[in-house]
């Protein structure tokens, strides 16, 4: 094959590679055209009990993996599909329901990143993770169920129920699948 | 409503969201096509490397 025949062949593997770049790099939603927005309850505590406890998520850590890192809050806007997202920090969605030990499901998200949410990937039911308030209280979880969902699965939002904890960061080689990990609340210390 | 976590009862309602966050770290088709990149440029200065010694030594 002569020089010119592979220049080429490089030239147009470097085109399709650098595509792909471009895509991966801003990916799109999938069937985000055939998903309404529309209106959805969240679940929210029921202040009304005498041993109620919730707390503003400082940072989360799960020592089995050194992980430890800081949340901030998440806001999601309707009109670009949009969430708060930083490169090196969780972020609580604030329109779940802040860690407590009565009902709700608290979501917390970040990166696949080392220093985020990276290490969790692999994470096995039973490990067991905390999440610091700025109150001072210790929320107590252990992890329940490891799933992969579409972008487009918010059905999380929708959960009615005993407190529960919700982690998101993505999965996949593409990065085109969001993976959650569902903890059970064991206990809050102060 | 309140985006603030603040609790007022026991159902709110919200604005629906359409879709997770999107957080991606790098993904496997930037790598590639990063290390596609730097290979091909690097192939494509070697053959000029070589065509210039060539002229040069005749």
């Amino acid at each position: 094959m002569s020089l010119v025949k592979i220049m080429v062949v490089i030239a147009v593997f470097n085109i399709l590679a650098i595509t792909g770049v471009i895509y991966a790099i801003k990916p799109k939603p999938r069937a985000a055209d055939a998903f309404s927005v529309q209106q959805v309850e969240i679940q929210k505590p029921d202040t009304k009990l005498p041993d109620y406890t919730e707390g503003s998520p400082e940072s989360l850590q799960i020592p089995e993996i050194n992980l430890s890192t800081d949340i901030q809050d998440g806001v999601y806007k309707p009109e670009t599909q949009e969430w708060t997202l930083s490169s090196d920090s969780a972020h609580h969605a604030l329109i779940t329901p802040k860690p407590n030990n009565q009902s709700g499901n608290t979501f917390i998200y970040g990166h696949n990143k080392p220093e985020v949410f990276g290490p969790m990937v692999d994470l096995q039911v039973g490990t067991k993770a905390s999440i610091t308030t700025k109150e001072g209280s210790v929320f107590h979880y252990i992890l329940r169920s490891v799933k992969d969902v579409e972008p487009n699965d918010t059905s999380l939002f929708e959960y009615k129920g005993p407190a529960i904890l919700t982690v998101q960061t993505c999965s996949g080689a593409w990065f085109e699948q969001r993976r959650l990990f569902t903890f059970e609340l064991i206990e809050v210390t102060a | 409503m309140d985006y603030q976590g603040n609790v007022l009862g026991t159902v709110t309602t919200a604005t629906g969201i359409a879709i997770l966050p999107n957080t991606g770290g790098m993904p496997l088709l930037t790598i590639v096509g990063i290390a596609s990149v730097v290979t091909g440029v690097t192939l494509i200065l070697v053959q000029v490397g070589v065509t210039i010694h060539k002229r040069k030594n005749g």
